[in-house]
């Protein structure tokens, strides 16, 4: 009898019996980041990294491309859930101690995982460069100059390097579309390498 | 993966991910994503007006999720912002990475890991009151001021008194000052509650605003922010 491959093992390979709805939250999580992904490729298209060119490109983005505002809208609400699934994720594994050793790398790749969605969601919400866009940017960078070592933070944040003066919308767009991803994606295969390894944490 | 082999009881706990555990992951993840394309249809992201520096009279709001951060500064000035911004995010950040440390209790029993029951719930507490308080604060502030419906009346003495008083300074329509932002599309940032409590507190956009409190009693005040509530 020839042996099954070994993404078939996997498959039917069992799991503790009090494995529950609970459980679901970290695949949830994922699954959306996968819709984030997607939705932001499609809306990457037709988006100009420039503070003249962004607010305009999305509206052209909203009004004359297929699907465009619904894309949006799919991003928006990508956003949203995966805050709120990360968020229970979070809370299962503080509730079963999922964090104690052996699980130590789990732990420290999710809390960097939590850091990164919020790094994603800052980045996001300063990009259509609207009045929401701009007022954020200019709030972040007065709270940034509160400290010594930021300080000149705003004028970095709006001005970029100031020699040509221009507002850094492109360098948010590489940090969103571009450095986020591929740390994530790093994060990710740490997160889930360590799943596979040591199981699931029991519960009560 | 190498594993060891489960033992007879071990074996006992245990059940297939296919199908078990692969059905309910299913009908969650298709549930989720039917949700969210059924959120994304009905209601759809916003796109203010694009950003103006030379306007501040915009309050600019964060996503839901960072609600309790935001509330949270509004109670650190001055010399203490730091404290807000930097050092309860270090610590909070530092607590999660030492937890794994710290808690070495070797039940998974939270009611018996009193330290991390308590830490938790103080902070689901925190989180939850802080975003609450924002939300009710916004809307307290909103509330504040009672309006009477716009009138067509209302809106032509809301004209002549902006301009006998604001066109100093504020431009609409390409007339007026220049030294303060131009309100020709005001009522598509602000509301009119906001407009109101603008010019009862010209502060409350920035502490250090020029602008000085007009002169106006109630029922002008109404017409004015009638008149600028309009401009679209």
């Amino acid at each position: 009898m020839s042996e099954k491959p070994e993404w078939c093992e996997r498959l039917f390979s069992p799991i503790p019996k009090w494995v529950n709805w609970l459980y679901c939250f970290g695949g949830l999580t994922l699954l959306v980041f996968l819709l984030q992904v997607l939705s932001g490729i499609y809306l990457a298209m037709f988006f100009q990294p420039s503070p003249a060119e962004a607010w305009a490109s999305i509206e052209f983005i909203e009004k004359s491309i297929f699907l465009g505002k619904f894309a949006r809208s799919l991003h928006r609400w990508g956003a949203f859930l995966m805050v709120l699934f990360l968020i229970a994720h979070f809370f299962r594994t503080l509730r079963h101690g999922a964090y104690r050793p052996p699980r130590q790398l789990n732990w420290f790749s999710g809390i960097m995982l939590l850091l990164l969605t919020v790094a994603f969601a800052v980045t996001g919400y300063l990009l259509p460069w609207d009045f929401r866009a701009y007022w954020a940017v200019k709030t972040m960078g007065n709270l940034l100059d509160a400290l010594p070592v930021f300080s000149g933070a705003t004028d970095w944040l709006l001005h970029g390097d100031t020699l040509n003066g221009i507002v850094p919308v492109g360098r948010w767009f590489v940090i969103h579309a571009l450095v986020l991803p591929v740390l994530t994606g790093i994060f990710l295969a740490v997160h889930f390498f360590m799943v596979r390894r040591l199981g699931v944490a029991e519960p009560l | 993966m190498n594993r060891e082999a489960p033992s007879a009881t071990q074996a006992d706990n245990r059940s297939p991910f296919y199908p078990n555990h692969l059905f309910v992951e299913a009908v969650a993840a298709l549930a989720v994503f039917a949700a969210t394309v059924l959120a994304a249809y009905m209601w759809q992201a916003p796109l203010e007006e694009m950003a103006d520096p030379g306007d501040t009279t915009y309050v600019p709001r964060p996503e839901w999720y960072f609600l309790f951060y935001f509330q949270l500064l509004k109670y650190f000035e001055g010399s203490l912002v730091v404290v807000g911004t930097f050092f309860l995010p270090a610590l909070t950040l530092t607590l999660l990475m030492l937890l794994p440390f710290l808690d070495t209790s070797t039940t998974t029993d939270i009611r018996k890991r009193p330290c991390v029951a308590a830490l938790s719930l103080a902070g689901v507490v925190a989180v939850v009151a802080l975003t609450a308080l924002s939300v009710v604060e916004d809307e307290s502030h909103a509330d504040k001021i009672v309006l009477p419906p716009i009138t067509g009346e209302q809106i032509t003495a809301g004209r002549e008194i902006f301009g006998k008083f604001c066109m100093l300074c504020h431009s609409i329509d390409g007339k007026g000052g220049f030294m303060a932002p131009d309100l020709t599309q005001i009522g598509a940032r602000a509301n009119r509650a906001y407009i109101e409590r603008v010019i009862i507190n010209p502060q409350i956009v920035s502490q250090t605003t020029i602008m000085s409190v007009i002169p106006l009693n109630e029922a002008e005040r109404h017409e004015v922010s009638a008149f600028l509530s309009r401009k679209k």
